[in-house]
């Protein structure tokens, strides 16, 4: 049952009488619209960037349990060692960091291994991230995965040095319903990130996300979340470096 | 189960409701101009972000959970903002209704936020117990006993004011 309280109802309407509001239905597409071209474009913008990383680091994965470090200049070294042939572009999804120390969220689809996204680093040349495989709703290759294997987040994890600090990040790729991801963290701090699209050249409908963490506090669980805020998928982190 | 929402269901949600999804988003505000930029920024949330309905619930239900989402958001932004203050009153209005009408105003301004969100989506929004329950996560149960609470309050607010 339902009550409506008649003299709180009457309070409410004297407040706050119901207006005659002018639709803008045409703003509102135009401006959804505008961001998705938005997104894409500074994707394509990063994607024309060339690396140059010496070594690397691999941490965590789906199918790959590790990527051996290889030092390779003036091209990813994630793709030297032979495990991974690209089927796509490695596209640049965002970048941080100090100019000098900046830092690259990557994605690529791979022959066989589906999905790979990684952290690499311009500052230190010596470590980074690479994660391939994870079980997402709606990644290549998801349909072959039983409904209830699949994710609607993945977790990687990566850390190396600065000239200030180790920075540590975790990253991965969501479904495409994912619109925020927080990271609960050890201490009880919520750490949070609006997640990315992908960018064009990768054709695919999958989002992706980045959160660098402070110094030595360990992730707990991974929360994906729709727009609307409603938890897609509470994923827990039993260790530093865990598979979906 | 369906996989995203339609762009023209969600446009005839926005055409129908629009009045009611601006009243609650200005409640919630605080503000007219921070309701009417909370609805516009939802349903550009939602659109951007359709494919993520689930259709395991009703369309509008997930619309207003979006709208209310990013209203509060903006709200979380705007807190130095005094409630509905910038709410143009009709003429008809006494010198002593307008009073009594702030002090309505300032009494609903102190109820915590889960009152406040429950009383403005079962008046302004028309929405049933199970509705909000859905909406704010929270058991229908609950919803009534946080509507209850909150008339309590405004009565016994209002009781003291008429009767110092």
């Amino acid at each position: 049952m339902t009550e409506r309280d008649p003299r709180v109802a009457t309070l409410l309407n004297n407040v706050l009488p119901i207006g005659d509001e002018r639709e803008d239905w045409q703003r509102i597409v135009g401006d959804a619209t505008r961001h998705s071209e938005q997104l894409r474009r500074r994707s394509l913008r990063w994607s024309t960037r060339r690396l140059g990383l010496v070594l690397a680091v691999t941490a965590a994965v789906g199918v790959l349990s590790a990527i051996p470090a290889l030092a390779v200049e003036n091209g990813w070294w994630f793709l030297d060692n032979g495990q991974l042939t690209p089927a796509t572009p490695v596209a640049i999804v965002t970048s941080g960091g100090a100019v000098d120390e900046a830092w690259h969220l990557v994605a690529f689809v791979s022959d066989p291994h589906g999905i790979c996204v990684g952290v690499t680093s311009d500052g230190s040349k010596t470590q980074g991230a690479l994660a391939c495989g994870m079980p997402i709703r709606g990644a290549p290759g998801a349909a072959s995965v039983a409904p209830a294997k699949l994710h609607w987040v993945g977790y990687g994890r990566t850390s190396f040095p600065t000239s200030r600090a180790v920075s540590t990040f975790v990253f991965g790729p969501t479904a495409d319903g994912v619109a925020r991801v927080e990271a609960e963290l050890a201490n009880g701090d919520i750490l949070s990130a609006e997640t990315i699209a992908a960018p064009l050249e990768l054709k695919l409908s999958l989002r992706f996300y980045v959160i660098e963490l402070p110094p030595t506090v360990e992730v707990r669980s991974l929360l994906a979340r729709d727009v609307a805020g409603t938890i897609l998928e509470r994923f827990p982190i039993r260790n530093s470096v865990r598979t979906p | 189960m369906t996989e995203g929402a339609p762009l023209e269901e969600i446009e005839r949600v926005y055409r129908c409701r629009l009045a009611d999804f601006v009243r609650v988003a200005i409640a919630i505000t605080g503000t007219v101009e921070g309701g009417r930029e909370a609805v516009h920024d939802g349903f550009v949330a939602a659109i951007r972000s359709r494919h993520a309905y689930r259709g395991d619930g009703p369309l509008e239900a997930w619309l207003w959970q979006v709208v209310v989402n990013s209203a509060r958001k903006s709200r979380r932004v705007e807190r130095d903002h005094i409630w509905l203050s910038d709410v143009e009153q009709s003429d008809h209005v006494s010198n002593d209704s307008a009073d009594d009408l702030a002090v309505v105003r300032m009494t609903i301004g102190r109820l915590p936020e889960r009152q406040r969100l429950v009383l403005f989506l079962r008046y302004y929004a028309d929405l049933d117990y199970s509705a909000i329950g859905e909406l704010l996560g929270i058991r229908p149960g609950t919803v009534g006993a946080t509507l209850n609470a909150a008339h309590a309050f405004l009565h016994s607010a209002l009781q003291e004011v008429k009767h110092p």
